[in-house]
């Protein structure tokens, strides 16, 4: 799984991955569940990936500590990304 | 047949060709080629995106270069057998070798950045002077011609250095790619564990300070956490990628595909099918998957609005179903749909249309394509539609909207709101690239973390939320000014730099981060639809205003020892090598 690309959950809800953070040697993603018509809604959560057998699979993050240290982690490389931005014109 | 040479067409289009066809036909008998096809593409996809080797060497160096602090600060490490001494540099010294390509790009790329920020920021400075120094009538021509000079010498300057460092990237990211060409993951891998397992041998065997820390921890237990860290990182190194490449390989071999190298260019001639030499009849039975079939298609007719777009789609599903039967409907019953197509068959039955995918009770291509994007809502088409009964209709949909809602509502208390349930393990059904606006991801993204920090659910003592909401406040200010830079669009709670955050702001703080996001995003769209106009004035303008080239005469005296090139100091601001 990678970032900017939406990912569909077997109960078909639809996530979009915004941000990728590896700790501890497993990926979690910043993400944003998407409604019916496929715009963000107001749900936000942390995803966990997890491949198994070749197979992806998620879990939603609700570890404090752990959630604690991500949230340190996207917020950092949210810094980066947006020290990054090109100019608002190149990029629309 | 037509069935069987659309897939087979669809193989090839994506690289594969099939060797042979009996082989495929045996195998493939209760498979359903399209799914196969798409596990094909997605093991690909995984065997060529493993974690690029720069961010593997940018982990090791860190690491490693903690390990020698240790090694190098402790005085009895020179007490050790020289043997063993040697051998632990040797290994480290292999270790950068390994990654000698990567280690000059990554220091390329840091220093061109940081050339870049260096000429921005001058150039600003040089601008802000220059502007000064046109402006001030107290200071005499000489003095004028004097200071001209030097901020002509000091752009110079900056530009050299950044042309360097540009230079130098572009020269360190092609040896890095061509590195990359002969890369064989599974000897570079193993490559590094024996040069770890070597470096942990030698440091057993040497002569450390033994003394402990305030953890409790000697400088021996410190160096093998280090290399454990190491070792798992380089045993994880590119599992999914060997993992992928054995299934796909698997795979091609069982069903006698031959995978075409992909800068191989795909010939456009008809597949040439074996000749039957046993039962001619059709083995293959399963649906296949809805073909392209562009080449059938009349000549492209521009959609000029939503409505001819859900039109063609009506069409294209006609075409690809012809076994189901269809009824266009002239508005959609959920008002979020841009239209309503009602289907004889099960939507998740159906063939879509290139691009499109299903979504709860219907189709879009909202996220795979970049324009003419629809939702379609795909209803159930019932044979009797008189008049009268429409209105009947629609009130039961109603009803049921109502029921449905309610039944919404008791699945989100048993989450907690959340779709997305705790502690339970989901399979990924589908994985596709979302087209997104940099900016509008970058909201996105600013919301999520005030929203999760703000979630009373969450009891996050151990997040220091001071210094995240002062931290991200910082950032929310950079991309609004970002967002608004050149137009008179203002959102009043980044406005103010203020002074540091207290403790006890940060809740306040968070709050009014999330409400920024929101009003940023609503500036964004404006943005993106015209609504709000930049007056930026473009950049190629030149620097140098008329009364600067009025002293061009007299400054001509100055530069000539420095041999100025006029049409350098005119040139366009630079261009990031990225």
């Amino acid at each position: 799984m990678k970032i900017d690309s939406v990912i569909t959950l077997e109960n078909d809800v639809n996530c979009l991955l915004l941000e990728k953070v590896n700790y501890n040697n497993d990926n979690y993603f910043l993400t944003v569940v998407l409604d019916d018509n496929e715009e963000p809604s107001d749900e936000y959560i942390v995803l966990k990936e997890i491949i198994e057998d070749g197979q992806n699979y998620v879990m939603r993050v609700t570890d404090e500590k752990v959630l604690a240290e991500l949230i340190k982690l996207f917020t950092k490389s949210f810094g980066e990304k947006v020290q990054n931005l090109p100019d608002f014109e190149d990029a629309a | 047949m037509e069935e069987e040479r659309n897939i087979g067409k669809l193989f090839y289009k994506n690289g594969f060709e099939f060797t042979s066809l009996r082989t495929l036909v045996r195998e493939a008998e209760n498979v359903d080629l399209s799914d196969l096809l798409d596990r094909l593409l997605d093991l690909e996809k995984k065997m060529n995106s493993s974690a690029e080797i720069k961010d593997l060497a940018a982990y090791v160096e860190e690491r490693l270069g903690s390990i020698e602090k240790i090694v190098n600060d402790d005085s009895y490490f020179n007490l050790s057998d020289a043997t063993v001494r040697s051998e632990y540099n040797k290994q480290v010294k292999s270790i950068r070798d390994k990654f000698h390509y990567a280690r000059h790009f990554i220091d390329a790329e840091a220093e061109l950045k940081q050339q870049q920020d260096n000429y921005e920021k001058t150039l600003l400075s040089i601008n802000q002077r220059l502007f000064k120094l046109d402006h001030d009538a107290t200071i005499s021509g000489e003095e004028r011609n004097e200071q001209g000079a030097k901020l002509l010498d000091e752009k110079r300057i900056v530009v050299k250095d950044y042309n360097d460092a540009l230079e130098n990237y572009n020269r360190c990211q092609e040896a890095y790619d061509n590195s990359q060409k002969e890369f064989d993951l599974v000897d570079f891998r193993n490559g590094l564990l024996n040069n770890i397992n070597k470096i942990e041998d030698a440091i057993k065997k040497s002569i450390l300070d033994q003394s402990l820390d305030q953890n409790n921890k000697s400088k021996m237990d410190k160096i093998l956490d280090l290399i454990r860290d190491i070792r798992e990182t380089v045993v994880y190194y590119g599992l999914e990628s060997t993992r992928a490449k054995k299934e796909f390989d698997d795979l091609c071999k069982k069903f006698s595909l031959k995978h075409l190298n992909k800068h191989e260019e795909v010939r456009k001639e008809e597949i040439v099918e074996e000749k039957p030499t046993l039962n001619p009849e059709p083995v293959i039975s399963q649906p296949v998957y809805s073909a392209p079939a562009q080449e059938n298609e009349p000549a492209e007719v521009v959609q000029t609005s939503i409505k001819d777009w859900v039109e063609k789609v009506y069409e294209d599903l006609k075409r690809l179903n012809p076994d189901v039967q269809f009824n266009l409907v002239d508005d959609p019953i959920n008002p979020n749909f841009d239209g309503r197509i009602e289907s004889s068959a099960f939507v998740h039955n159906l063939r879509l249309p290139d691009n499109f995918y299903y979504i709860n009770n219907g189709i879009s291509n909202k996220f795979s394509s970049s324009k003419d994007t629809v939702i379609i809502e795909i209803g159930v088409l019932t044979e009797k539609r008189e008049e009268p009964h429409t209105i009947k209709e629609k009130e039961e949909h109603v009803e049921n909207l109502g029921l449905f809602d309610k039944a919404k509502d008791v699945v989100a208390k048993l989450y907690k709101n959340s779709r997305v349930p705790e502690n339970k393990k989901m399979r990924v059904k589908r994985n596709r690239t979302a087209i997104i606006n940099p900016y509008a991801k970058s909201l996105l993204t600013s919301s999520s973390l005030s929203s999760i920090s703000l979630d009373e659910n969450n009891d996050l003592s151990d997040l220091p939320r001071v210094g995240l909401a002062s931290g991200l406040k910082q950032y929310m200010q950079k991309l609004y000014h970002k967002i608004v830079s050149g137009t008179d669009a203002k959102v009043d709670t980044l406005e103010n730099n203020s002074d540091e955050l207290q403790a006890g702001d940060e809740k306040k703080t968070m709050t009014s981060i999330a409400k920024a996001a929101s009003d940023m995003m609503t500036i964004f769209k404006k943005r993106v639809r015209g609504e709000i106009k930049s007056n930026k004035k473009k950049a190629s303008e030149p620097i140098f205003n008329d009364s600067l080239d009025d002293l061009e005469a007299d400054l001509q005296k100055a530069l000539d020892s420095h041999q100025a090139n006029t049409a350098e100091i005119l040139d366009e601001p630079l261009s990031s090598g990225r």
